[in-house]
C-alpha cells in the first residue's frame, strides 16, 4: 500500500509542477525540462521509509507514468497530419468536405519542411545545401527502425 | 511478505510485455497490416494475466491483505500499461511517423545523402493526404465517396483531437505544424 501511495504522491507532484511551469513560465517549455522535473521530483522518494523492493516498485510505476506522459507530450507538441485531418472533418459537423479543400490546407503548410527542420534541430541529419545527410545518431535510429519494420513485417503508411 | 514473492510480483509486468512482443511477432507473420489490433488484443490478455498472477501472489491472511493485494495490482497495471504504451508507440511510429519515413528514405540511399528536391518530390503533401485517407478509410473512421467528398464516420478520433486541443490550451502549448 505504501509503495502505491508514494507513486501517487510523486506522480501528482510531477504533474503539478509541470502544469504550473507550462502555464506561467512559457519560456521553460521543453522536453528537457520535463525530464528535469521528472528527476527532481523522484528525489522526494527519500522522504519515505520504504524497503528496497517497495522503493523499486514505486520507482518503476512512477517512471512508467512519467515516460508514458512524455510520449503523449510528443503528440501535444507535434501536429499529426492524421489528427489535423480528423479535426478539420470534425469541425464540419457532418457536412462533407472535398479532398481538394483538405489538400489545400496541407499544401499551404508543407508538413515535410517542418519535419526536416526538426530532424536537423534534433541532430538526426544535417542540411548541406542542397542535400540532407544522416548523422551517426540518425543512422542508428534509421537502422533500428528498418530492422524493426523487417522483423514485424511493418509496411510504411505514414 | 517474502522477498522472493515480492520480486516475483515486480517481475510480472516484464514477463507479460515479453509475451506481448512475442505474440505480436508471431501473429504479424499471419495477419498482415493489423499491428494495432494484434498489440491491443495481446495487451488486454497480458493485463488479465498480470492481474490474476498478482492477485494469486499477494500475501494472504494479514490484516487488510486485500488492500495490499489491490495496491500491487494497481502498481503492476500502471507498470504494464506504461510498457505496452511505449511498445505500441514504437511500432506506431514505424508505421505512421513522417520523420521516421524521411530517416528511412535517406538511410536507403547509398551514401546516406538525399537532395532536398528528391525528398520533396517523393513525398508531396498530396501523397501524405492520400496515405492518411486510405488508412483512415481502412480503419472505418472516415468515408470518401467517388466524387471526393469526405465525412467523419466514427467519433473516437474526433474526441481524441478535442481532448488534445483542450490539454494544449490548458498547458499553453502551440503545436509544431
Amino acid at each position: 500500500m505504501k509503495a502505491l501511495m508514494v507513486c501517487v504522491f510523486l506522480s501528482g507532484l510531477f504533474f503539478f509542477i509541470h502544469t504550473v511551469i507550462w502555464r506561467y513560465q512559457k519560456r521553460f517549455q521543453s522536453k528537457k525540462m520535463l525530464l528535469i522535473i521528472m528527476m527532481v521530483v523522484f528525489l522526494f522518494i527519500g522522504l519515505f521509509r520504504l524497503t528496497y523492493l517497495q522503493w523499486f516498485h514505486s520507482a518503476l510505476a512512477y517512471f512508467s507514468v512519467c515516460f508514458s506522459y512524455l510520449i503523449f507530450y510528443l503528440w501535444l507538441e507535434n501536429d499529426s497530419p492524421t489528427l489535423r485531418f480528423i479535426g478539420l472533418l470534425s469541425d464540419q459537423n457532418g457536412t462533407p468536405m472535398s479532398l481538394a479543400t483538405l489538400n489545400s490546407q496541407f499544401i499551404e503548410k508543407n508538413p515535410i519542411v517542418g519535419r526536416l527542420d526538426i530532424l536537423v534541430e534534433e541532430g538526426f541529419c544535417v542540411y548541406e545545401p542542397p542535400n540532407y545527410r544522416l548523422t551517426k545518431k540518425g543512422t542508428v535510429v534509421a537502422r533500428l527502425c528498418t530492422q524493426l519494420s523487417r522483423l514485424f513485417n511493418i509496411a510504411l503508411e505514414g | 511478505m517474502g522477498t522472493l514473492s515480492y520480486c516475483w510480483i515486480i517481475l510480472l509486468p516484464f514477463i507479460a510485455i515479453s509475451g506481448v512482443v512475442l505474440g505480436h511477432w508471431l501473429m504479424a507473420r499471419w495477419i498482415k497490416n493489423r499491428h494495432w489490433v494484434i498489440i491491443v488484443v495481446a495487451s488486454i490478455l497480458g493485463e488479465i494475466w498480470v492481474l490474476l498472477k498478482t492477485g494469486q501472489s499477494a500475501p494472504k491472511g494479514l490484516t487488510l491483505a486485500w488492500l495490499n493485494g489491490l495496491s500491487y495490482m494497481v502498481l503492476n497495471t500502471v507498470i504494464f500499461g506504461g510498457l505496452c504504451y511505449g511498445y505500441f508507440t514504437v511500432i506506431n511510429l514505424n508505421i505512421t511517423a513522417l520523420r521516421i519515413r524521411l530517416l528511412k528514405i535517406i538511410y536507403q540511399s547509398p551514401d546516406k545523402t538525399v537532395p532536398e528536391t528528391v525528398l520533396m518530390a517523393e513525398y508531396h503533401p498530396e501523397a501524405v493526404i492520400q496515405m492518411r485517407i486510405a488508412r483512415l478509410e481502412k480503419m472505418h473512421q472516415i468515408h470518401c465517396d467517388t466524387s471526393g467528398q469526405c465525412v467523419l464516420k466514427r467519433k473516437e478520433l474526433a474526441y481524441l483531437v478535442r481532448l488534445i486541443q483542450k490539454i494544449r490550451t490548458w498547458l499553453n502549448i502551440k503545436p509544431i505544424v
